[in-house]
């Protein structure tokens, strides 16, 4: 496996568990709630939501988001903060 | 059967509904009850109306929309959105994730309805004034006894609206029908600053500062009870309100323990607005208001109907509903700090009216904040709009309640 295929499929791993931490917000399915991963964040989660969802991101990815990281080039929608992940792992 | 009798005081307000507090719900029972014909005493313990929202510098307004944006509960509800767009060209609807919320300045809200009232022609206020006594004679509340600035004074009246959010009429009724339940939610103690720079909050740099707030909090550079500080903007680009969460110490129903609360809230505040200011965009940071504390859960009535956390998750209806609410179950711990649990997308409850009353009591409500709910359900239905609309079904069926001439003779027959 060639490495821009390894590093699309972890981004690809990261927007699956991004997407599952915002069912997890709402104790819903995707059939209820759909959205996309272009979708604004904010449109999705309240700043709560977000607050949390990134302290269980950098848990479970083992990574430490500075406050400067907290731009909307990384945090804007799933798939810029799935490759924002990505790119601190 | 005479229960209590003061017999002090000038006798006033004759055959008026009475509704006691006026916040959210009991300026919507008052404007309710008057404009289905009845004369209103409407009793506020503070010198000003507007309750907890103007009080306590509520400045996002949750309850009054739908997950479509749509007005949730028509009539009074949606009347006062309508009179607050109106009235200042910052106030505006917001999407907060999946709700959508009023965002309008304290004072635009208190301004707003002071005015209101006051072209209510059937409504009359007393302020500063507090219900002391009262004399239940059967199945009914035949007189009311309140301290007001110039001495005492006896109302008797036809119906009562229990609009405190403690249930203080129907705890001098019969103080075991209030329940005040443990853990009690955390009261919440909002200030609002000026002089920030525009853009200081926008997504996502609030969330970064609300971070930065909670390590300070951690790392002992901010008292504890910072670790669930909130942040969010206000109505003018260069406004935030910090919003802190405090654990009661007991009873809110305790002075002392209401002013320890206070105390400890005051020296919290000073404390994160140093903090603040040695932040970039905040250097410029001062207070320009700050809000009394806010009860969330003053205790809640043992009505007929005890709403239920399965009621508002299972999105129950009722055939005596009396409104529709959809807000989470908004959940304050002192400790854990707030939780939301979200009802199925679309989904929403009913509030019965059975809820909003008492077995053997014929002419009180209680609506608002202490409607008869378990906690988690009051977490949901505590909101500003869904109290608005619960304060008009009571104050409408307060003012229906009122006796034409020959069934007030019967009435009085009945008790001679």
């Amino acid at each position: 496996m060639g490495t821009a295929t390894a590093i699309l499929r972890t981004t690809m791993d990261i927007t699956e568990t991004i997407r599952v931490c915002i069912r997890e917000s709402f104790q819903d399915d995707e059939q209820s709630f759909d959205f996309g991963n272009d979708d604004e964040l904010l449109t999705i989660l309240d700043s709560l939501q977000i607050l949390r969802m990134l302290i269980d991101l950098e848990t479970q990815y083992s990574i430490k988001v500075e406050n400067s990281e907290l731009t909307p080039e990384n945090l804007g929608t799933v798939d810029r903060l799935a490759a924002f992940i990505a790119k601190k792992k | 059967m005479l229960k209590r009798r003061t017999g002090r005081g000038d006798s006033t307000g004759e055959d008026a509904v009475v509704v006691c507090g006026a916040g959210a719900a009991g300026l919507a029972a008052a404007i309710s009850a008057a404009r289905h014909g009845a004369r209103v005493v409407l009793v506020e313990q503070c010198s000003e109306l507007g309750g907890t929202v103007s009080g306590a510098l509520i400045h996002t307004l949750a309850g009054f929309y739908d997950a479509t944006g749509q007005i949730m509960n028509d009539g009074l509800a949606r009347e006062l959105t309508e009179r607050l767009l109106h009235a200042d060209a910052a106030t505006r609807c917001r999407k907060m994730s999946r709700l959508w919320v009023l965002n309008v300045c304290p004072n635009v809200y208190r301004r707003t309805i002071e005015r209101w009232i006051a072209a209510e022609r059937r409504i009359s206020v007393i302020h500063s004034a507090q219900v002391i006594d009262l004399i239940r004679c059967g199945d009914r509340i035949e007189e009311l006894t309140f301290s007001c600035p110039d001495g005492q004074k006896c109302i008797r009246p036809r119906a009562v609206v229990d609009a405190t959010g403690s249930a203080q009429l129907v705890r001098l009724v019969d103080a075991s029908l209030v329940l005040d339940d443990l853990p009690r939610a955390a009261g919440g103690w909002i200030f609002r600053i000026r002089g920030i720079d525009e853009h200081a909050l926008d997504f996502p740099k609030g969330v970064a500062v609300v971070r930065t707030i909670r390590m300070a909090a951690r790392t002992g550079e901010l008292p504890p009870e910072c670790a669930h500080a909130w942040l969010d903007s206000g109505v003018h680009a260069d406004e935030a309100f910090v919003k802190l969460m405090l654990a009661p110490k007991g009873s809110w129903q305790d002075p002392r323990c209401l002013v320890q609360t206070i105390l400890q809230a005051e020296r919290i505040q000073a404390a994160v607005l140093r903090f603040l200011q040695k932040l970039p965009e905040f250097t410029g940071a001062e207070i320009t208001q700050t809000g009394r504390l806010g009860v969330r859960d003053g205790g809640r009535i043992r009505g007929r109907y005890t709403l239920t956390g399965d009621d508002v998750r299972a999105g129950r209806t009722f055939p005596d509903a009396v409104c529709r609410c959809d807000w989470p179950i908004e959940y304050w711990d002192g400790e854990k700090g707030v939780s939301l649990e979200y009802l199925p997308a679309g989904a929403h409850y009913e509030i019965p009216m059975r809820s909003l009353q008492l077995s053997g009591v014929q002419n009180l409500w209680a609506a608002g904040k202490c409607l008869s709910a378990d906690r988690e359900a009051h977490a949901s239905a505590r909101v500003v709009g869904t109290c608005w609309a619960m304060g008009e079904a009571a104050g409408a069926a307060a003012a229906r309640s009122f006796p034409n001439k020959e069934e007030r003779g019967a009435h009085e027959h009945e008790y001679v």
